[in-house]
């Protein structure tokens, strides 16, 4: 046996290609000495035990493959969850904050919802309170004309009548001062038939023509 | 943008939004607070309205990726106006993680690592955009401007003139608005305000109408007094005057729209007052015709602006009608350049009405005032 016999040292942490050349080109030297047939024995046992040395480091390797494979896959699952799981906080953070500026704005605009609704209320007392106002003021210079009128009205009234009073009291001033007139020169006439000196007397007195 | 699929994201976005734009903004918020918390003191606590506002800003985004022309201006001012949050170049690549992780999360199977690059890619050209802009800003002007309350006028109501005082000159046009953050009293909540007065002073009004339940005119009406802080952010909008046209002006505000008109008319005023201008002014109930002193003292002393005040539904002693129609009733605009600001059904009325009357769209600038 000239190959193969050193590859298992080639090999050593090699991972992946333990079986090396050496055990699939090997030849085997026939056996020598009388009624020997085959190959040589020493050989073939030395091949033997290099293969299942072999074997065993193989074996030992898939399964060191295998502890890392899985270590590998349980490190990536990790990673992957690592990732998802920030991306999870930002999109949960980014949703709390939403529903919390939500809550905000409905009282924000809740809090300029009622001050529009007073203001506007108020606006609508001002113009009702104003157009009132004017209203009364509109009303009050109505009564108040109504009033001058009246009492011009009375004043023209008072006027005319006492005119009528005086004129009244002027033609019966005259008329009874003429019937009293007329009634003293009767009485002056009548008496004086039978007396000259009442008579006298009676003339002394101007009549009512004469004395105006 | 030429060697991304634009399609590809349309479609991908579109199926995205399926599952309802304030979900996806919530989980994008979400996402991007769990993975760098400093960023949750930059928004207010409530969201709901900043999660509108990040879906209209995406969809504007998406919908125009292949144009350019209009992308780009959006996303510097968008840039640009981001800096009064505090946003810096940091911030960037957070909000790109979030956005990808927001857009995988809701494609589920869908997603594709093509789909991956080209988010990608198309987002590192939104926020180069975005950063170039902002930067650039940086080299001349803070992100914001500190001010004070300096008075108060509450003239009915839910109107009021606040004006506010800054340390230095906010350099806005005449006409355009400035994001106001009440810093103190309702910190993270930006909304637009129109400077009442011209530019260049350190002292200017604006014209606060009390929307209900808006977070920032409810403080500015109610709250809001002498020493009261607030940040302006950069100025926007386009209702300025044009410079190289002399034609006369024609300005048309409904209600709180007043304010940028009165600033254009001290604008016309300081260039001379060499452009005949009338205004009309409209509100719907007597009371708010809120400014009527200051408009009768603008009329007495510019003999080149006439000024008309309406009311369109109450009873009072001037005109009655919506401000447009008594605009057109009144005369011939068709030579005129017009301004109409108000609220976006008084601007769309005014408008319809102008453009019938012989108005050129084009002739017609416009800007409406935010309903929160």
């Amino acid at each position: 046996m000239t190959t193969g016999i050193d590859g298992n040292q080639r090999n050593n942490g090699r991972a992946g290609a333990p079986l090396d050349a050496s055990t699939r080109t090997v030849s085997f030297g026939h056996a020598t000495g009388f009624g020997t047939k085959g190959y040589n024995e020493e050989e073939v046992d030395t091949y033997v035990s290099l293969t299942n040395r072999q074997v065993e480091e193989v074996t030992r390797q898939n399964a060191e493959l295998a502890d890392r494979i899985r270590q590998l896959e349980a490190d990536n699952a990790d990673l992957n969850g690592r990732v998802r799981s920030e991306e999870d906080i930002i999109n949960q953070s980014v949703s709390i904050l939403s529903t919390a500026q939500q809550t905000a704005d409905a009282t924000v605009s809740q809090a300029d919802e009622y001050s529009g609704k007073v203001m506007s209320e108020a606006r609508t007392l001002y113009d009702d309170s104003a157009r009132q106002a004017r209203d009364m003021v509109a009303e009050a210079r109505r009564v108040a004309e109504e009033v001058t009128e009246q009492t011009s009205a009375t004043r023209d009234e008072v006027e005319r009548q006492t005119v009528y009073l005086r004129t009244l009291l002027d033609s019966s001033k005259v008329q009874l001062t003429s019937f009293l007139d007329g009634l003293l020169h009767h009485v002056a006439a009548e008496f004086g038939k039978s007396s000259v000196r009442a008579s006298e007397i009676a003339a002394q007195f101007p009549s009512w023509e004469d004395r105006r | 943008m030429a060697d991304l699929d634009a399609d590809a994201l349309k479609s991908n976005f579109a199926a995205v939004a399926a599952h309802g734009g304030d979900n996806v903004a919530l989980f994008f918020y979400s996402y991007l607070f769990v993975r760098n918390p400093d960023t949750r003191t930059m928004f207010p606590p409530g969201m709901m309205r900043q999660r509108d506002r990040l879906v209209g800003a995406l969809g504007q985004i998406v919908s125009n990726v292949d144009k350019v022309d209009e992308l780009v201006p959006f996303l510097q001012d968008l840039g640009r106006d981001h800096r009064k949050f505090g946003a810096i170049a940091g911030h960037y690549p957070a909000v790109g993680t979030a956005l990808i992780a927001t857009l995988k999360f809701f494609s589920a199977d869908a997603w594709t690592p093509k789909l991956q690059e080209d988010w990608a890619a198309a987002y590192g050209i939104v926020s180069d955009t975005m950063q170039a802009a902002a930067e650039e800003d940086a080299q001349s002007r803070p992100p914001y401007w500190e001010g004070e309350i300096v008075a108060v006028e509450r003239r009915t109501i839910d109107i009021a003139v606040v004006r506010i005082r800054t340390d230095e000159p906010v350099p806005y046009e005449a006409g355009q608005s400035l994001s106001l953050e009440v810093s103190d009293l309702r910190p993270r909540e930006w909304r637009w305000y129109s400077p009442g007065t011209g530019p260049g002073g350190t002292e200017f009004e604006v014209h606060v109408r009390l929307i209900n339940g808006g977070p920032v005119s409810t403080i500015l009406v109610t709250r809001a007094k002498v020493g009261t802080k607030v940040r302006l952010g950069p100025p926007v909008g386009r209702l300025t005057l044009d410079r190289d046209s002399d034609r006369p002006l024609l300005l048309i505000a409904g209600s709180t729209g007043l304010a940028p008109m009165k600033a254009l008319i001290d604008q016309v005023a300081a260039d001379g007052g060499r452009r005949p201008t009338h205004l009309y002014f409209g509100a719907r109930t007597a009371r708010e015709v809120y400014d009527r002193d200051a408009l009768e003292a603008l009329d007495r002393r510019h003999d080149w602006l006439t000024v008309v005040s309406a009311v369109s539904d109450d009873e009072w002693d001037g005109r009655v009608g919506l401000i447009g129609e008594v605009a057109v009733s009144d005369g011939d605009w068709t030579e005129h350049d017009v301004y109409v600001c108000g609220s976006p059904a008084m601007v769309e009325a005014t408008i319809k009405i102008l453009v019938s009357s012989g108005v050129l769209e084009e002739r017609v600038r416009f800007d409406e005032f935010g309903q929160s």
